[in-house]
Order: structure tokens, then C-alpha cells, then sequence
């Protein structure tokens, strides 16, 4: 079995975002990049599934300090690395990476394709299903418990309210993890620097320009960011306002 | 001839039998590989130490009762050594006589006086062990322990008895007060017994010659031992990691083979005493540490043919253990053989990081480090953000030459509570004209606790990081805030090749002060403080007395805790339990300082010198609910500075700090 | 304009979040536009009882949302909007939503537009929808080009009335050829002790919580709110609670839909807990504490006062909390 995970870098949610002049967009100038956590946990679920079946796991990496993801994902079991050049000013929109990595996925022969359910950028849509249409392949989102059983893998999707559904996917498949069946590993330092002398192959995706989803007019922090709206001053009036809010928003 | 040829006969197979018995611990020696220290150079230093260990008991004295009970024991075993060499040189060699050099005098009067100190330290040590029954045996072997007080018992006993009988026989009791008396009361009781001199001799040389068998598996091994391992003690700086030796295949260790042999007869000359777990802040929490079981434990292992072969953790030792490791090195100061807990903790916890099995919270750390260069998962580029409240611009030591390279440290960087101690210590450099700067984002992790913690190769990418922007900046030396940056800085960098002048902020701000050019206010006229060594300012690297000059100019008197300066008792913080879980915590170390604190008369002011303190001491403070009774400040909060017109421009931040005091006793947390 | 919305349905009935998505379609819906409801269900009666909001409910009868595996959700559904082409198509963000809408997005050649929490129609005809970003650090605005599928996330659009639907048709979909996906087995969570993980709604309770009493009045308010208790460090320290409900760094790290912090000042240990909750209300008496950097909505003032109005207003009328 060949795998491919696809390894996207997304701004540390630990940062504080500020925003260009334009309103429109990231000032990522002095953002640190980190590997979206739920393509973390499709990277482990990839070296489960190797473990378990001495699959083939071919790490892909979008985004800004890619590199460095795609070593310690060499360092936890990856066989190969190809880091995929983007615009690195710009969010990733799933569509337009699911369009050129295609052609990877098709290139590498690859039976399964794992990414995260989604990223924090996603305003355009998730990779997965993207991927999953262009190549007419089945898939499934928010997995978690991926298993190879014959030509197919077992797998369960999370729904609301701690429900689970366990499906059987035939292969080959997209599938949008969510969590992988184990935590994460650690891999030492000593064995990223190992992993630091594989070669780092790279890609261009040359995607055919997309119509638009929409034009995004304004980028802005939330209101209710620092501080917070005050519910009142008195005890009787903030309680009122919280049952306001609650009937409404949550 | 007869008695010549059995004593030959016993002695012979009583040394043959210790050698067979001793064969599964001169194996694991044989078997490990060198020190990667050196463990031979500076004889005289090494002997010197030996000296005060053995001979003055320097160590063993911190506890007066077992310290003296002990200076009983050895110096009697000194002198009843020549007993031993009498009794056993007349007969194996007949003709050998002391008689020349006082054998039969003052030698034999010696032995009488000496003889009775022995016994009188046995009874002590009995008493000690089985009726004060100190904390710290618990875990030891009492019954290796009783068997010793017997043979010991026996003999001197057996010597009293054969010279009470030799008195009986030739009659002389000159020189032989005690063995006089005895012989007194043997014959006022009417024993006469004309072979009770050679039944005793024998009895004496076989309960000896018994001991000498018994010893090999018995933590009396000490006596052989504890002179050759406190010669063999690493003389490197306190603050070095134990290297990892080229020809290793993986960081860690996880074979007694992979220890060097040294490691090896630590745990040979382990006398169970138990001070180490006594002064260990993880085994008072309730953690599943303790340094003394660490070392038995392994010990045991490797002296069981069945075990020595196996992989030490998971075997021999649980990762459990080894995780609730402070390093705070308070067991290896209170050792009294010299024994290295810290480097095998260190080594073992390194083969647990290779595979991977570490617990959530130091995960998310490393990984944190790894990517941002912090553990706290803040961003890298934001590490210099403390600077903006400044009234003046912070020196890019990246761009322009300093005198004083600032290097501030994740906490004092980044966490919310220790940051205003950070500008505090900015505004008393500038106002002292320190010309100082720091590297800004250019500055990560020193990686000391993440060596600590095992983590050997992002301790190098950390460090090698560091140590790459230092290289590219001009100054003279390196100040400061954290005592774990300090030792990294100053001990664990040297692996790497670097090597710094670095001080802590309170050397340098004593040192200011001391010239003049930092004038502190005596602000806390009559006021009582107790100050807090951090393990790696004070233990590790001997500053004691800066901090407290500090903290006495200012008008507070300074009243130290029963555990002070290299008795100092760990925050709980250190070698990467910050970033644990208090699982199986029963009591916080931290909580069990400020207690300590509390016990003291009038203090109500509790100073640290370590930003992890603040935050373990502000947070033990918070939990105990004893915010109204003692505060906690780091030194640079209380200094003030004294100037002419009497504004001094940290007045408005000591305000501040007044008013969060009192924001933090509203019970709102 | 045609806004087609796709139903969730459940053995038994409809997911409310359906009701949800209707009303987001009448926000942007112009008297003339019409709004067409899909359902799957067993029968079209279930739908058809509950989904009269929308102009027109097409039902295809067979199995529920529940039970139909991802792959026939999305022919159906495709086929359909090949039949219907409407301007914009309605999806929840939820474990369906998110296997259907980018895939429908990609087939029909329509743009996409996720984490919708808001919507605006503007004139001149144009459509603004408001996504949260970066686990809502930031808000995104978009003038949506049509045709437009939207993923809207759950909890932003009150429920439209559940009436009847007067015109219901029945469509009958090409079955599915060579099925790649089965479902095997759905399993509902074991519902022992508490999981603070997976709460919607926690009340959190800090030291300024003092005692048993305080704690005592904090859990007969979160009952009445419907929400799991938990304490920060202090108080499961305390031994006021057990330590499956702590909160933060040697706690649990949740990220409920709503978070009420009374008493607790937000030591960045617990922040690192529970600063990804969706919606987090702060109760303190220091209007410098911490937890106000995080917090959606502030209440200064005493924490028991608090716990006091907010828990005669809730027996009044406990309806209200949803």
C-alpha cells in the first residue's frame, strides 16, 4: 500500500494575528508557521498503518517552514518527503492545493491519501472532500481509528454528541482524520537530525486558475476580543443579558 | 605448626569464598566501559577530598547522632585493626610479633579503650536504627544492618574474652583496664577456664574471618569501597550533563555494559544511609523517587546474573522514577560516598526520549521548543514583547556592541508574572549605566533542563542555536535572569565548545551595588525576609551571598530557613517537571518550602532569584491561601533605587506591584 | 434566487440543526426566492412535519442522513441540484456537512464558503457571510460569487418553526452503482462519569468559590444550565472537586461551546485549558483578572450575587437556556 499525507503549515493559534493594512489579510510577516494539528494526527495515523501493514508513506508539505515538518515527519517513519511550493503570502485554499496535488497523488500511485479533517484557514472549503471529487475516489472526514482490513479500511467517523459510525472504504480513498489511534509520537532530536540528511524532494503544483468563491471585503478581529462585552454592571442585569445570550447563541 | 597450617586453612578458604562471592560485582565492572569523565587527574584534590570525607567525616557530621555513632565505629575499626593484624600475623606467621613497636603496651591499651568505643557505638547505632528510626532507612536493609551489629558485637567480644582469659592465665592486667575488669569478674564468678584464651582466639578469628565473607553481599562493602569512589568522584563543573561517549549508538543508556565502570561502583559502595532520600524534594512530594531506592534498586540488578544482562528501564527501573526526577542535585551534595545519581538519571532518561515514551505535558515542551524555541508554545518572534513597557530601547546586542549580554530566559520572557520582574531588573541596569542589550528573537531555550530531561539532541540544536547568535554578538559577558540558563550558559555549553564569563543578575547587581553605581534605597526598614537558594544559582554554582548582601541593603533582616544554601530544598520545578502534571503529587515541593517559610517567627516576605520560582512560590502561596501571611518577590522587585530628588522611575512599577499584591489577596482566583 | 438546504435527519426526526439552516436561508431569502428543502428520510411524513419553513421540501425516501453512507448523500444530492441549479445550497458544518459540501462544491462547479456564522444580504442583491477563522481569533467577511455552497456552523441561526410543508415532492434518485463506502455500525457514547472533553457547556468555578457551600450553589446552577461543573487548579486541590472535572494545563483542555468562569482569575496554566471554548463568559471581581483577556463577555461584580440572579431567572424560566 502506498500512502500520501498531505502536512499543512498554518499559523501557530498561539500567535497573535494582526492584520496588513488592507484589512484583507494576515500580516504573516512575524507569524511562526507549525504543522496543523489534525495533520499531525493524520501523519501518525500513516505511520500506524505502515507499522502495521509496511506501507509506503509519502509525506507532502504545504506551506510556509514546511521543510522542517516534513524532517520530523521523515524522523517519525515517513519512507519520502516532497515539500510543494506555494505562495507564501497568501491563506491556502483547499481547492486550489487539491487541484495540483492531483497530479502527485496520481504520479506517486497512491492507494490512500490522509490529511486532517480541516485547518483554521479553510474559509474556502476542506482538502479532503476537494480531493476525494477530483479523483473520483470515496472518502470520509473527521476519522479516527483507520485500520487495513483486505482491500479495505476500516474506519470510524466521529459525529455530534460522542457518536460514532464505522464504516468500510474501499480503496483507494481520501480520508479527513480527525484523530489519529494513537497521541502523536515524540521523536527525539537525536533522530530529526538523522532524519535531517534524507533528501527533501520538491513539487510545483500548477493549478488552473479557480472562479472565485467570493470576495473577501474585510478581515477583522472579533469585537468581543480583549475584555470581552460587558454584561452590566449589576449581578441582576448581567444575569438577564447571559440568559439573552444563551437563548440565542449558545 | 598445627594451629599455623588451620588458620592457614580457614583464612585461605575464608578469602577464597569472599573472591567467589564477590565475582557478580567485579564482573559489571569489568564489563562497562570508561568514564567519560576523568576520573584520575588532580590526585592531590581528589585525596584532599578523601581526607575530609573519611577522615574529618565532613558530610556524615550534617546529622550529629549518626555522624558520631559513625566516628565511633570507624576509628575503633581503625585501631582493632591492629588487633586483626596481631591476631592473625602471630599465628600465620609464627615469630611475628608488634611487641617492638608497642604491641603488647600502649597498643594493647588502645584496644581496650577502643574495644569499648566500638561497642558503645554499635549500642548507639542500635538505638538509632530501631528506636529513633530516622526516615531515611526506610527502604534499607535493616537486617544487613543487624547482622553487621552482631559480627561486630562478636568480635569484640570475642577479643575482650580471649584477653580477659590471657590476663587469667599470665596475670599482667598492666595496659589492660577493660580486659582486667572482665577477668575480674570472671574469677570473682569462679569461672576459671585455662582454654578459654584459645577457645576465644578462635572464636575471635572466625567471627572475623566470618565478616570478611559476609561482606561482599552486604552494604558494609563500604568499607572497601567508599576511600576508592570518593577518589574517583567526578571533579568536572556540577553544572555538566554527563557527555554522551562518540561510540555510543543512542544517546542514552539502558545496559549497566553502557555506564561507565565508575557508574557501576557507585552502586557498589551505596551504604543505604538514605541521606539522599531525605533531601530529595521528588520523594517528600510522594512521587516514586527515591534517590537511595534509584541506586539499590539498580544495584540489585546488576549483582543478579538473572537481571544484569536486561534493559534497565522498564526492568529495573519504571520511567515513572525517572520523570520525577527535579535534578536539583540535592541527593549527590548529601551523598556521602560520592555517588552520581544525576548522571544515570540523566542517561536512562535519555534511552526513555529515544523511544518516544514521554509523558503529554513534556511532549507538548519539547515540541514547543523544537518549533518556537520556548517551551511555553509562545511565539519565537514575540520573545523581546516584554520590552515595550520600557521607557527606553532595550540594546540589539545582534547589532551593536554591549558590555553586558542580557540573555533573559523563557520565563522571565514570556510568562505574564515574571515579566514585570523582567523590566524591573531593565530599570536598574539603566539606571545603574550598565550598557547592556539582549539578542531578541535571536535568543531560545538554553536547553539546560532539556538536556536534563534526556533530550540530548535538541539540547544541541537549542544550544548550538544560541550559541551561533552569541558568536555573532560583541560583549564582554553574559548576564542572566534564569539560574538554569546561567549553569547551561556556563557549564553545559563548554560540551559544545563555548565558553562564557556569565553571571547572575544578582551578582551583578551586588556587584553594582557594591561600586557604587546602583544606590538602593533602604526602603524595608525592620521588615523580616527568607530567601530561597535556587538549586542551580546556589548549589550548582556557589553563588550564596549575593543575594543575600541584596536583600539585607535594603533594611530587611534576612532570616534563613533550616534548609538553606547547598541544603536548599527544590521549588519542584526543575529538570522538565515544570512541564509534567502534578500526578501522584501528595505535597508540592513548593508548598512544603513556603511551609518551612511560615514556620519561621515574623517572615513575611519570601525572595526568590529564579523566575520559575516566582511562578512555583506565587502559585504555593495562592494554593496554601496564605497570600495575607507571606508574600513572594523576586529580589529585583524589592530593590529600590535611591536618588536625588527622590523619584525614582521605578517608583510607579513598585506601586503597581503593591497593588497587584493586594489584587491577589481579594480571593478572586 | 433558488437556496436549496439540505436536512439532517435522525431515526427520530429531524436534527434540529436543519431548522437552524432554514432560517439562515430566510435571512438572505428575498420574498421572492424561493427556499427547497432536501430531506432523506424513511418516510417523507417525518420531514414533512417539521420542515414547513422551507417553500418547497423534496424528499427522497428510503433512509435517514443517519444511516445513508456519504458517497449516496452526495450523488443524491448532486442529482438533485442538477435538476434544481439553485444560487446557494445550505449545508451544516457537521460530520455530514463536512463530507458533503466541498465535494458538492467541486462537482456542481460552485464556490464555497465555510465556517458561516452569519448573513448578510446587502443591497444591490449582494450576499456577505461571516466566517470564523483561526478558531474564531478573526473574522472573515466574503461577498459571495454564486452559485455558492455554504457551510454553516451550528448554533448561530435560531431554529425556524417546526410546521407542516405544503408542497412535498417525492424524488427518486438513480440508485448507486459500485459502493465504495459501507456503514457497518453506529455506536452512542457510554455515559458514565463526566467527560469534560466533550461538554458543550461548562461552569467552572475558581477559588473565589471558597467552600462546599459555594460549590453546592454552583452545582445546582449548573444543573439548571445544563452544564458540566468543573473547578480550576485551587479548587480540585481543595478537594472541593474531584480532579476528572479540573480544568487547564493538569487538567483537562476542553473546548466547550460555552464556558463560564466564576471566580477563577485565569492563571495562564488554565487558560492554556479552556481559552478554545467558543464562547466564554468571565465572572470576577477584579476587572484586571486575567480571564478577561479571553473572555467573550465580562461580569464584574461579586460571584455569588451572580450565581444568585442567574439562578432565580433559570427556575423562572428554564426553557430559555436551548
Amino acid at each position: 500500500m502506498r500512502i500520501l499525507v498531505i502536512l499543512r503549515m498554518m499559523p501557530d493559534p498561539a500567535s497573535e494575528l494582526e492584520l496588513n493594512e488592507d484589512g484583507l489579510t494576515l500580516d504573516r510577516e512575524w507569524l511562526d508557521f507549525k504543522l496543523n494539528d489534525f495533520d499531525d494526527q493524520a501523519l501518525e495515523e500513516a505511520i500506524l498503518l505502515k507499522e502495521a501493514t509496511g506501507a509506503e508513506v509519502t509525506a507532502v508539505g504545504v506551506g510556509e517552514g514546511s521543510r522542517r515538518t516534513l524532517q520530523m515527519a521523515l524522523a517519525r517513519g515517513a519512507d519520502r518527503a516532497i515539500e510543494v511550493e506555494t505562495d507564501p503570502d497568501a491563506m491556502i485554499c483547499s481547492r486550489t492545493i487539491a487541484k495540483g496535488i492531483v497530479k502527485i497523488i496520481r504520479d506517486e500511485n497512491a492507494d490512500l491519501v490522509l490529511t486532517g479533517v480541516q485547518t483554521p484557514e479553510d474559509l474556502y472549503g476542506q482538502l479532503a472532500p476537494y480531493l476525494a471529487a477530483f479523483l473520483d475516489w470515496p472518502s470520509l472526514s473527521g476519522t479516527s481509528h483507520a485500520a487495513l482490513s483486505g482491500n479495505s479500511l476500516s474506519v470510524a467517523q466521529e459525529r455530534g454528541g460522542g457518536r460514532t459510525a464505522n464504516y468500510e472504504i474501499a480503496l483507494p480513498a481520501v480520508l479527513g482524520v480527525q484523530t489519529a489511534s494513537k497521541a502523536p509520537r515524540y521523536v527525539s532530536g537525536s533522530k530529526l537530525r538523522e532524519a535531517a540528511k534524507t533528501p527533501i524532494e520538491s513539487a510545483e503544483i500548477e493549478a488552473p486558475p479557480l472562479a472565485p468563491s467570493g470576495q473577501l471585503v474585510e478581515l477583522a478581529a472579533p469585537q468581543s476580543n480583549g475584555g470581552g462585552i460587558s454584561l452590566g454592571s449589576t449581578a441582576d442585569e448581567a444575569a438577564a443579558r447571559l440568559i439573552d445570550i444563551l437563548a440565542t447563541e449558545a | 605448626m598445627r594451629d599455623t597450617a588451620i588458620l592457614w586453612a580457614l583464612t585461605g578458604s575464608a578469602v577464597a569464598i569472599t573472591l567467589w562471592r564477590s565475582r557478580f560485582l567485579i564482573a559489571p565492572l569489568v564489563a562497562a566501559g570508561r568514564p567519560v569523565e576523568d576520573r584520575t587527574g588532580h590526585p592531590g584534590r581528589r585525596l584532599s577530598g578523601v581526607l575530609a570525607a573519611v577522615g574529618l567525616h565532613r558530610k556524615l557530621l550534617q546529622r550529629p547522632v549518626s555522624g558520631v555513632l559513625h566516628a565511633m565505629i570507624f576509628s575503633s575499626f581503625l585501631v582493632l585493626l591492629t588487633a586483626i593484624v596481631q591476631a592473625f600475623g602471630s599465628k600465620l606467621f609464627p615469630g611475628f610479633s608488634l611487641a617492638a613497636v608497642g604491641g603488647e603496651t600502649w597498643f594493647r591499651l588502645m584496644q581496650d579503650i577502643f574495644g569499648v568505643v566500638m561497642l558503645l557505638g554499635v549500642t548507639l547505632a542500635i538505638w538509632h536504627r530501631y528506636y529513633l528510626r530516622p526516615a531515611r532507612f526506610r527502604g534499607s536493609n535493616n537486617a544487613d544492618a543487624t547482622w553487621i551489629y552482631v559480627l561486630i558485637a562478636a568480635i569484640v567480644g570475642s577479643m575482650f574474652m580471649e584477653s580477659a582469659f590471657a590476663i587469667q592465665a599470665h596475670g599482667s592486667t598492666a595496659w589492660r583496664p577493660v580486659s582486667g575488669l572482665i577477668a575480674q569478674a570472671l574469677g570473682a564468678a569462679g569461672l576459671n577456664w585455662p582454654a578459654g584464651e584459645a577457645f576465644f582466639y578462635w572464636a575471635h578469628v572466625i567471627a572475623i574471618l566470618a565478616f570478611l565473607v559476609y561482606i561482599p553481599g552486604s552494604k558494609h562493602r563500604h568499607m572497601f569501597l567508599a576511600a576508592p569512589n570518593i577518589f574517583l568522584r567526578n571533579l568536572e563543573p556540577k553544572g555538566m550533563s554527563p557527555a554522551v561517549p562518540a561510540d555510543r549508538e543512542q544517546p542514552g543508556v539502558n545496559h549497566f555494559s553502557d555506564f561507565g565502570w565508575k557508574h557501576n561502583l557507585d552502586l557498589l559502595t551505596c551504604t543505604e544511609c538514605g541521606r539522599c532520600q531525605a533531601a530529595c524534594p521528588a520523594y517528600a512530594a510522594g512521587l516514586p523517587l527515591s534517590p537511595k531506592l534509584l541506586i539499590t534498586d539498580l544495584r540489585d540488578a546488576m549483582i543478579d546474573p538473572s537481571c544484569t544482562h536486561e534493559p534497565i528501564v522498564g526492568g529495573a527501573i519504571s520511567p515513572e522514577t525517572l520523570w520525577a526526577c527535579t535534578t536539583c542535585r540535592a541527593c549527590v551534595e548529601a551523598c556521602p560516598v560520592e555517588i552520581e545519581h544525576l548522571p544515570k538519571i540523566i542517561d536512562l532518561r535519555r534511552t526513555l526520549v529515544e523511544a518516544g515514551t514521554i509523558n503529554p505535558g513534556m511532549q507538548d515542551a519539547f515540541t514547543n521548543l523544537g518549533n518556537l524555541g520556548n517551551s511555553l508554545g509562545q511565539p519565537s518572534r514575540q520573545r523581546a514583547r516584554w520590552t515595550k513597557g520600557l521607557p527606553f530601547k532595550v540594546k540589539d546586542a545582534r547589532k551593536e556592541p554591549v558590555d553586558v549580554l542580557w540573555f533573559v530566559g523563557d520565563y522571565a520572557s514570556y510568562d505574564p508574572r515574571v515579566q514585570e520582574v523582567t523590566r524591573k531588573i531593565a530599570m536598574l541596569l539603566h539606571s545603574a549605566g550598565v550598557d547592556f542589550g539582549i539578542l531578541y528573537d535571536a535568543e531560545q531555550n538554553s536547553g539546560n533542563d532539556v538536556r536534563r530531561a534526556g533530550e540530548e539532541g535538541l539540547f544541541e540544536m537549542l544550544a548550538q542555536s544560541n550559541i551561533d547568535a552569541l558568536e555573532a554578538a560583541d560583549f564582554n559577558r553574559i548576564m542572566t535572569t534564569d539560574p538554569h540558563t546561567l549553569n547551561a550558559l556556563r557549564n553545559e555549553y563548554r560540551y559544545l565548545g563555548a565558553n562564557y564569563d556569565v553571571v547572575h543578575y544578582t551578582t551583578l547587581l551586588a556587584e553594582l551595588a557594591e561600586t557604587g553605581s546602583l544606590r538602593i534605597k533602604k526602603t524595608a526598614e525592620g521588615g523580616t525576609a527568607t530567601y530561597h537558594d535556587p538549586c542551580y544559582l546556589g548549589r550548582y554554582n556557589g553563588e550564596f551571598d549575593a543575594p543575600r548582601t541584596l536583600i539585607t541593603s535594603v533594611g530587611l533582616k534576612l532570616h534563613d530557613m533550616p534548609r538553606c544554601r547547598e541544603n536548599s530544598f527544590c521549588c519542584g520545578a526543575g529538570g522538565g517537571r515544570i512541564w509534567q502534571d502534578d500526578e501522584g503529587v501528595v505535597e508540592r515541593p513548593s508548598e512544603n518550602r513556603i511551609r518551612e517559610a511560615l514556620d519561621i517567627e515574623g517572615v513575611s516576605v519570601f525572595v526568590t532569584s529564579c523566575p520559575k520560582d516566582k511562578v512555583m512560590y506565587s502559585a504555593a502561596v495562592d494554593a496554601l491561601g496564605v497570600g495575607d501571611r507571606i508574600i513572594v518577590r523576586d529580589i529585583a522587585e524589592i530593590l529600590e533605587i535611591e536618588t536625588d530628588n527622590n523619584t525614582a522611575p521605578s517608583a510607579d512599577a513598585h506601586g503597581g506591584n503593591e497593588r497587584r499584591v493586594a489584587r491577589d489577596r481579594k480571593e478572586t482566583s | 434566487m433558488k437556496i436549496l438546504v439540505v436536512a439532517e435527519t435522525l431515526d427520530d426526526g429531524i436534527d434540529p440543526v436543519s431548522l437552524e439552516l432554514l432560517t439562515a436561508a430566510r435571512t438572505v431569502a428575498e420574498t421572492t426566492d424561493e427556499v427547497v428543502a432536501i430531506a432523506f428520510a424513511e418516510t417523507s411524513s417525518t420531514p414533512a412535519e417539521s420542515l414547513g419553513s422551507a417553500d418547497r421540501l423534496i424528499c427522497v425516501e428510503g433512509a435517514n442522513t443517519d444511516t445513508l453512507t456519504p458517497e449516496a448523500i452526495q450523488s443524491h444530492v448532486l442529482e438533485i441540484l442538477e435538476c434544481e441549479t439553485p444560487e446557494l445550497v445550505l449545508v451544516a458544518y457537521s460530520a455530514m456537512g463536512l463530507d458533503l459540501a466541498s465535494w458538492l462544491a467541486a462537482r456542481a462547479e460552485m464556490g464555497l464558503t465555510a465556517y458561516v456564522n452569519a448573513l448578510e444580504h446587502e443591497e444591490g442583491g449582494k450576499i456577505v457571510a461571516h466566517s470564523q477563522l483561526y478558531g474564531g481569533k478573526m473574522l472573515a467577511r466574503t461577498e459571495l460569487a454564486l452559485p455558492n455552497v455554504l457551510s454553516i456552523t451550528p448554533g448561530n441561526f435560531p431554529e425556524a418553526p417546526r410546521t407542516a410543508a405544503e408542497k412535498v415532492e417525492a424524488f427518486e434518485p438513480k440508485p448507486l452503482e459500485n459502493c465504495q463506502i459501507q456503514l457497518k455500525s453506529l455506536q452512542s457514547p457510554e455515559l458514565e462519569g463526566v467527560n469534560l472533553t466533550t461538554s458543550d457547556r461548562i461552569l467552572c468555578i475558581g477559588r473565589g468559590i471558597s467552600d462546599e457551600n459555594g460549590v453546592e450553589q454552583a452545582r445546582q446552577l449548573a444543573t439548571l444550565l445544563s452544564a458540566d461543573l468543573a473547578g480550576s487548579r485551587p479548587v480540585v486541590d481543595g478537594g472541593l472537586l474531584e480532579k476528572r472535572r479540573q480544568v487547564g494545563k493538569s487538567g483537562q483542555k476542553v473546548k466547550p461551546k460555552l464556558y463560564i468562569a466564576l471566580g477563577v482569575s485565569g492563571a495562564p496554566e488554565h487558560l492554556e485549558g479552556m481559552a478554545g471554548s467558543e464562547k466564554i463568559v468571565a465572572v470576577n471581581t477584579d476587572p484586571d483578572a486575567p480571564i478577561f483577556n479571553v473572555a467573550h463577555y465580562s461580569v464584574n461584580c461579586d460571584l455569588f450575587d451572580f450565581m444568585q440572579a442567574l439562578g432565580d431567572r433559570l427556575e423562572e424560566s428554564p426553557a430559555e437556556t436551548g
